[in-house]
């Protein structure tokens, strides 16, 4: 997994937060909120919209029977309920990560994805339109700048094409689509909460002028979030690296960056460690 | 002329030079230094070491072409020790650390890194003085060997050696240290470069005319 590529940690860091994303997902059982409107979701949907579709794939089948709990019939619909809840999952991780690392999430995401995963998509994620789209959504409603060309950085993926899964993942798609909002809010809810730090635009530009000069920030409460986004402006501020050569670009902002970045977090630390023994 | 560690602190709160600052970062107590009265300033082990695979090389031998000598990667290991754990430093044994403070020196400041005596007394020698150029940037590789008959524990954040700052009269800030030991905030063992007198004068093909 490309979690593990610690190497590359400007690139990488900010999507550890999917990861974390998914153990706050599950620590806080925000899966139980979603589960009857999902399902809910789901029949109506068939029921409302894709009876015809849903008709020509089990014959013989009638619309009252989705409400019964015979076990052959929900086999014939509860994966798109199961799509449909790890896909809502997903989107919630993307927006946590979002909320926490701002413009820098984006910059990793479109770095890491774009254009897309090769082959056909995964169904128990949102496809990358989708998922391109709650992510432009959600940043603003939470006054996050999106980075020039973000939108166009990615292609379509390729749908499935078996008729029952064509079908069933459509549906999952409509239904996790309607709790984008409800997932921002969660989000922010839970931020609020736990008190979670958000990148503060004048440190980011401070660290960033701190970056450009090869130090490391002299700032005594700097967050990871001001770091990694200092991180990712000073990488794509290209007069930094005028004096690089063109073959040695990546190489360079690799290294330096990575070493300003990692010693950063590292101070942050040393910080944080003596001021609670104070 | 070595600069007290007075003024030091005045120089780090209020940089003569905004676009040259003098940098160490984590700042040390700056009203304790005012105070101290002291011509240097205490620096903190880092988080990194860097120790030889012996078992890997069978001997250092510079005069051999740049291409055979191994690379550092595979001369050396490196370890991470996080705040709270301990790097065990046996009898003899000789490691690469590093300085928890990221140093940026004006152009017109060197400085040089000695030991505290306190630890050299136990038997932990922090190599020769080390010698920092002006507009040096980044973590200072230390030398740490134990000379002594027991292993010393050492962990990051404990103050190990200490660094006078020296003014440099004369300089021209365009030619300041361009080194390869800029930027970074591991130990590096760096490589050792022989200068043309010095390869001439190794050449044992002269012998054998």
């Amino acid at each position: 997994m490309v979690y593990l590529l610690l190497n590359l940690l400007i690139h990488y860091s900010s999507l550890w937060l999917d990861m974390l994303g998914h153990s706050v997902w599950e620590s806080e059982r925000f899966a139980a909120k979603f589960e009857k409107q999902i399902e809910n979701g789901v029949l109506k949907e068939l029921k409302n919209s894709r009876w015809e579709e849903y008709e020509l794939l089990n014959v013989g089948s009638k619309v009252s029977d989705l409400d019964s709990d015979d076990m052959f019939v929900r086999s014939t619909w509860l994966p798109a309920y199961t799509w449909a809840l790890l896909q809502s999952e997903e989107i919630f991780c993307d927006f946590l990560g979002l909320y926490l690392f701002a413009e820098s999430y984006l910059h990793a995401f479109s770095y890491l994805t774009s254009p897309s995963t090769s082959g056909q998509r995964s169904l128990g994620y949102p496809n990358i339109t989708r998922r391109i789209h709650h992510l432009v959504y959600a940043a603003t409603v939470m006054k996050i700048s999106i980075p020039a060309g973000f939108k166009s950085d990615f292609a379509k993926e390729e749908e499935p094409t078996e008729p029952s899964q064509k079908l069933l993942v459509s549906i999952a798609d409509t239904v996790s689509n309607l709790l984008a909002t409800d997932l921002i809010k969660l989000v922010q809810d839970f931020a609020n909460e736990k008190k979670l730090h958000r990148r503060n635009p004048d440190k980011v530009s401070q660290i960033q002028d701190e970056f450009r000069n090869m130090i490391v920030p002299t700032l005594e409460q700097q967050t990871l979030t001001d770091i990694l986004n200092a991180g990712w402006n000073c990488s794509l501020d290209s007069d930094i690296w005028d004096n690089v050569s063109h073959d040695k670009l990546h190489e360079a902002k690799d290294q330096i960056l990575q070493d300003l970045i990692l010693k950063s977090m590292e101070v942050s630390e040393y910080h944080e460690r003596t001021k609670k023994e104070q | 002329m070595i600069i007290n560690a007075g003024q030091i602190a005045r120089e780090l709160k209020h940089p003569l030079n905004a676009d040259d600052p003098l940098i160490i970062t984590p700042s040390p107590d700056l009203e304790e230094l005012k105070k101290s009265g002291s011509a240097s300033i205490d620096l903190r082990l880092g988080c990194w070491f860097l120790a030889c695979r012996a078992s890997r090389t069978g001997l250092l031998d510079v005069y051999k072409s740049q291409d055979v000598i191994p690379s550092e990667a595979k001369l050396t290991k490196s370890y991470y020790v996080p705040f709270g754990d301990g790097f065990v430093l046996h009898p003899r044994a000789f490691v690469l650390g590093v300085t928890l403070e990221w140093i940026r020196l004006p152009t017109d400041r060197s400085a040089m890194v000695i030991g505290r005596s306190s630890w050299g007394r136990h038997g932990l020698i922090i190599a020769t003085a080390t010698g920092v150029h002006p507009g040096f940037t980044g973590c200072l590789t230390l030398e740490l060997s134990n000379v002594g008959e027991i292993p010393i524990m050492i962990k990051p954040g404990t103050t190990i050696c200490q660094i006078f700052i020296h003014k440099v009269e004369g300089g021209d800030p365009k030619f300041v240290d361009q080194s390869s030991f800029i930027g970074s905030r591991k130990p590096t063992l760096g490589a050792i470069k022989l200068d043309e007198i010095a390869r001439l004068l190794a050449n044992d093909d002269f012998n054998n005319q």
